[in-house]
C-alpha cells in the first residue's frame, strides 16, 4: 500500500490532467498551509499543492539565488519546465518572503491565467480574524468572477464537511502511526497524496487504507521520535529515519500534522470559521509566536511516548531557523535528545545524515 | 577594535551624521526620568513612539555600527554559538551575539545598547525581523508587540479593507503604548511629528531628483550615510534642519558644477544593500573616473501623501498602506530600478547580492536577466551586508575591474 501511495506523488500530474480531462474543470495550484482549500473544492475546481522534485533546479536557478527555499525554487522549476502546464490557476497566500516572491515571480514567467494573492494577516488577533475573513470573502469573489460561477452556501458547507472528513481520517492516521499500524511513511504519504487528490477521492481511499491497516498485527517499534520540520513534500527523509531503526509516531510539519491536526468549526458564518480555523490554528512558525507553537508540539507529543526529537529545516527557511535554538531547548527541558539538520534534501546530503540518524539512534537506544 | 573603512565622504553635510548618531545613542544611554526604551526593528513609525515620550532605539542600526567598525565577525561568531544559522540576518546574529555571547562577544560600541522594556517589530518587511524579535523576546523576556499591515504586491492600494485594518493594528499599537507607559497618546504632538516627517522625507525627494545632474552631485558613500536622520530621527526638527542644509550643498555643488570626481567618465547604480564593514568600496570607481551615482536601496522618487483626515492615526494608516518599499509587484520593482537607469544615465550597475537579506536577495537574479534584457552592463558581487566574513578584497576587487573594462569597452 505503501508503494501505492508514492506512486501517487509520483503520477500527480497525470492524475490532474485526466481529472481536468474527465471534468472539464479548472486546476488550481497553491503554496502553504494557510490557503481554505474549500472555497476551491466549492467551486468544483481541484487544487493542487504545488511542489518541487528532487533534480537540478536547472531551470529556476536563471531566476533565484543560491541561498533560498530550496522547496519553492524546485517548485518553480518544475512550473519552467512545463510540468505545471495543465494549471488554470495559482493562489499564492502572504505566508512568507520566498512564498509571497512566487506570485510575481510565476506570473512574469509563466503563462498563468489567474493568479491570486491571498493577504494573510502576521499577527493573530481578533481584528486580524475579522480581516482574513473579509479576505477570505474576497478571494471567494475573486474565483467566483473568473470562474463566472457562483461559489453557493452549500457548495461550502458541504466542502467544509468533506475537508473536515479528511482531517479526521488524517488524524485517524497520526493515531494509527502512533500506535504502530501504520509507519510514518505510510502517514507522511497519506498527507501528501491528499494535497493533490480531490478530497472526496481521498477520502474514500483511506477509508480503505484504515480499514486494513486496523487489522495489521502490531509489528515492534523502532525507537520512538518527534519530527519538526519545515516543508517536507515527499517522505524520503521520513523514510530515512525509519530505515535507521527509528519509528515516526508524530510530527510539527505543515506536510504532515500542521495540514490536518485542526478542523473547521461549525458556524452559522463558514467565513469566519474558515479564517479562524486557517488563521489561527495552523501553527506555523510566520505568523504564530513561539510559546504559542511549542504549546502545539507539546500537544502533539502528548501520549507518543517520543523518545527523542529531530529537527529538520531547509536552508534559508528563516520561519524556521530563528525558532530552532529554543526549539531545541524546549525539547530537551522535556527529556528529549535532539538532533538537527538543516539542508536542502538532496539524495546526496541524505546519504551524508544517514550515519548521524544511526548514531543518535543508538545513542537513544543506550 | 579593528580598522574602520569608511567610505570618503565628499559633502560636509555627511560629516555631521557620526555626531548625531553617536549623540543618540549617548542620550538613549543616559535616561534617568523613567522613560521607556522600546528596542524596535525599521520601518515602525518612530513618530507614535515620540509623541509617547519613548526612547526608540533601532536595533538594525546597531547592527550595521558593530559592522563598520568591523566587529561584525566577532558578534556573528558569538550569535552562531548560540544556535543561529549563517543562513539567518547578520543584523539578527550581530544583534544575537551582542545580547548572548557574553565574554566572547567583542566590547560592544557606544558602550552597547541602553536595557529595553519593551519590543516592536513590524510584521511587513521581511520574515527574519519576525523571527528575530520573536527570538529577542524569548531571551529579555519583555513584551512584544507586532505591528501588522497588509503586504500588497500590487505596489499599495487604497482598497478600504486593508487601510481599516492597518488603521486598527495602529490604534492597537496605541493602546499597548499607553499600557506600557501608563499614559495617553498626545495627538498634538503625534500631528506636529507627522507633519515634520512629511517634510523631511519630501526634502530626502528632492534630493533624489536632484541627483540625475550630472556631474554627480553626491556619491553612494555619502548617500549610504545621509538616510541616517531620516531613518532614525524621523519627525525632529534636527532632521529637518539637517536636510535643508543638505539639499542646499547639493544644489550648490550642482549649480557650480563640482562633481564627486574631477572629470565624470561613467556612472553606476550600487543595486541591493552595501557592505557596512567596506563602504570604501564605494569610492572604488572613483580613481578610474567613475561614481556610483545613486542606490535603489533606500530610493524614492515621490512626495509623500498629503494629510486626509484630522486624525493622524487615519492618516498614518492611509500612507503605511498605500505605499511601501520592496512590497511592489515584481514587474514594478524590475521597472523601478530600469527607471533610475534610464533617468540617472548609468553606464552600468553593481548588482550586491547579500544572501542573508532575502528581501533584496531574491529579487537580484531577476533584476540582473532584465538588465542583460536590455543590454545594461552590470556585475553581481555575493557578499553579506554585515558579516564581513563573506567578503574577500581581492576577488572582488579582480571582478569590479574585470566589469569596468568591459564597460567602457562597450561604451566607445
Amino acid at each position: 500500500m505503501d508503494i501505492k501511495l508514492d506512486l501517487l506523488r509520483q503520477n500527480r500530474h497525470d492524475m490532474a490532467r485526466l481529472w481536468k480531462k474527465e471534468t472539464g474543470g479548472k486546476v488550481v495550484g497553491v503554496f502553504c498551509c494557510n490557503v481554505p482549500e474549500e472555497l476551491i473544492y466549492a467551486a468544483g475546481m481541484l487544487p493542487v499543492r504545488l511542489m518541487g522534485e528532487k533534480e537540478e533546479a536547472s531551470e529556476a536557478d536563471l531566476h533565484f539565488p543560491s541561498n533560498c527555499c530550496p522547496y519553492v525554487k524546485r517548485s518553480f522549476d518544475q512550473g519552467l519546465k512545463h510540468r505545471y502546464d495543465y494549471l488554470d490557476g495559482i493562489i499564492v497566500p502572504n505566508t512568507c518572503d520566498m512564498v509571497r516572491a512566487m506570485y510575481g515571480t510565476w506570473k512574469m514567467n509563466l503563462d498563468i491565467p489567474f493568479a491570486y494573492f491571498l493577504e494573510v494577516p502576521q499577527r493573530i488577533s481578533p481584528r486580524g480574524i475579522e480581516f482574513f475573513r473579509e479576505r477570505i470573502l474576497d478571494f471567494k469573489g475573486g474565483l467566483e468572477e473568473w470562474s463566472g460561477c457562483e461559489i453557493t452556501a452549500k457548495a461550502i458547507e458541504d466542502a467544509i464537511e468533506t475537508y473536515n472528513l479528511n482531517r479526521r481520517l488524517l488524524q485517524s492516521a497520526g493515531r494509527f502511526r502512533q500506535d504502530g499500524l501504520l509507519s510514518g511513511v505510510e502517514c507522511q504519504n497519506m498527507v501528501i497524496s491528499s494535497m493533490f487528490m480531490p478530497k472526496d477521492e481521498h477520502n474514500r481511499l483511506m477509508g480503505a487504507f484504515l480499514e486494513e491497516a486496523a487489522r495489521r498485527d502490531t509489528p515492534p517499534l523502532g525507537v520512538r521520535l518527534l519530527i519538526s520540520a519545515s516543508m517536507l513534500d515527499n517522505s524520503d527523509f521520513i523514510r530515512l529515519l525509519e530505515e535507521c531503526g527509528g519509528s515516526v509516531v508524530a510530527d510539527d510539519m505543515p506536510a504532515g500534522s500542521r495540514y490536518f491536526f485542526y478542523s473547521v468549526n461549525h458556524s452559522s458564518d463558514p467565513f469566519f470559521a474558515l479564517a479562524e480555523r486557517y488563521l489561527v490554528q495552523v501553527p506555523c512558525p510566520r505568523k504564530m509566536l513561539p510559546r504559542d507553537r511549542f504549546e502545539f508540539i507539546k500537544q502533539v507529543m502528548e501520549e507518543t511516548g517520543a523518545e527523542g526529537a529531530v529537527i529538520h529545516n531547509l536552508k534559508a527557511c528563516d520561519c524556521h531557523l530563528y525558532e530552532y535554538p529554543y526549539l531545541k531547548k524546549m525539547l530537551q527541558d522535556l527529556g528529549l535528545p535532539v538532533l538537527f539538520f538543516r539542508g536542502e534534501e538532496t539524495e546526496a546530503e541524505q546519504e551524508t545524515q544517514r550515519d548521524d540518524i544511526e548514531a543518535f539512534i543508538e545513542m537513544i537506544r543506550g | 577594535m579593528a580598522e574602520s573603512t569608511s567610505a570618503k565622504k565628499h559633502l560636509e553635510t555627511t560629516l555631521l551624521v557620526p555626531a548625531l548618531r553617536r549623540k543618540y545613542y549617548a542620550e538613549s544611554l543616559s535616561q534617568t526620568t523613567g522613560q521607556k526604551i522600546c528596542w524596535c526593528s525599521n520601518g515602525i513609525p518612530s513618530e507614535i513612539l515620540d509623541a509617547f515620550g519613548i526612547n526608540a532605539v533601532f536595533v538594525e542600526n546597531y547592527a550595521t555600527v558593530c559592522a563598520s567598525k568591523r566587529l561584525s565577525s566577532g558578534f556573528c561568531r558569538a550569535g552562531e554559538r548560540a544556535g543561529f544559522s549563517q543562513d539567518v540576518c547578520g543584523y539578527a546574529r550581530i544583534l544575537m551575539g551582542y545580547l548572548l555571547g557574553g565574554t566572547e562577544a567583542p566590547e560592544a560600541p557606544y558602550g552597547g545598547l541602553a536595557k529595553a522594556d519593551f519590543l516592536v517589530v513590524n510584521s511587513y518587511s521581511c520574515d527574519s525581523r519576525m523571527g528575530w524579535f520573536a527570538t529577542m523576546q524569548r531571551t529579555l523576556n519583555i513584551p512584544l508587540y507586532v505591528l501588522d499591515a497588509p503586504y500588497q504586491p500590487g505596489g499599495g492600494c487604497m482598497d478600504e479593507a486593508n487601510i481599516v485594518y492597518t488603521e486598527s493594528q495602529l490604534l492597537d499599537f496605541v493602546t499597548f503604548l499607553e499600557g506600557q507607559t501608563r499614559s495617553k497618546l498626545d495627538r498634538e504632538k503625534l500631528r506636529a511629528g507627522i507633519d515634520l516627517s512629511r517634510r523631511s522625507a519630501d526634502i530626502q525627494t528632492e534630493i533624489y531628483e536632484m541627483r540625475k545632474a550630472v556631474p554627480s552631485p553626491m556619491s553612494a558613500g555619502d548617500a549610504y550615510t545621509v538616510v541616517w536622520p531620516g531613518m532614525y530621527m524621523a519627525g525632529t526638527k534636527e532632521c529637518d534642519d539637517f536636510y535643508a542644509r543638505l539639499r542646499a550643498e547639493v544644489n550648490h555643488r550642482i549649480v557650480n558644477k563640482i562633481g564627486v570626481v574631477p572629470e565624470e567618465k561613467f556612472r553606476l547604480l550600487w543595486s541591493g544593500l552595501p557592505f557596512w564593514y567596506n563602504m570604501a568600496l564605494l569610492n572604488y570607481f572613483e580613481d578610474f573616473g567613475g561614481v556610483v551615482a545613486i542606490e535603489n536601496a533606500y530610493f524614492r522618487s515621490e512626495k509623500s501623501f498629503p494629510p486626509q483626515h484630522h486624525d493622524p492615526i487615519k492618516d498614518m494608516a492611509i500612507t503605511s498602506t498605500i505605499k511601501r518599499p520592496y512590497a511592489g509587484d515584481l514587474e514594478q520593482r524590475l521597472q523601478l530600478t530600469l527607471d533610475i537607469v534610464k533617468d540617472y544615465r548609468i553606464d552600468g550597475v553593481i548588482l550586491a547580492y547579500n544572501p542573508s537579506c532575502r528581501l533584496m536577495y531574491l529579487l537580484q537574479p531577476e533584476l540582473k536577466n532584465a538588465l542583460d534584457c536590455h543590454g545594461i552592463p552590470n556585475v553581481n558581487i555575493e557578499c553579506d551586508m554585515a558579516d564581513e566574513r563573506t567578503y574577500s578584497e581581492g576577488q572582488i576587487k579582480t571582478r569590479l575591474d574585470a566589469f569596468i573594462e568591459r564597460m567602457l569597452v562597450l561604451r566607445k
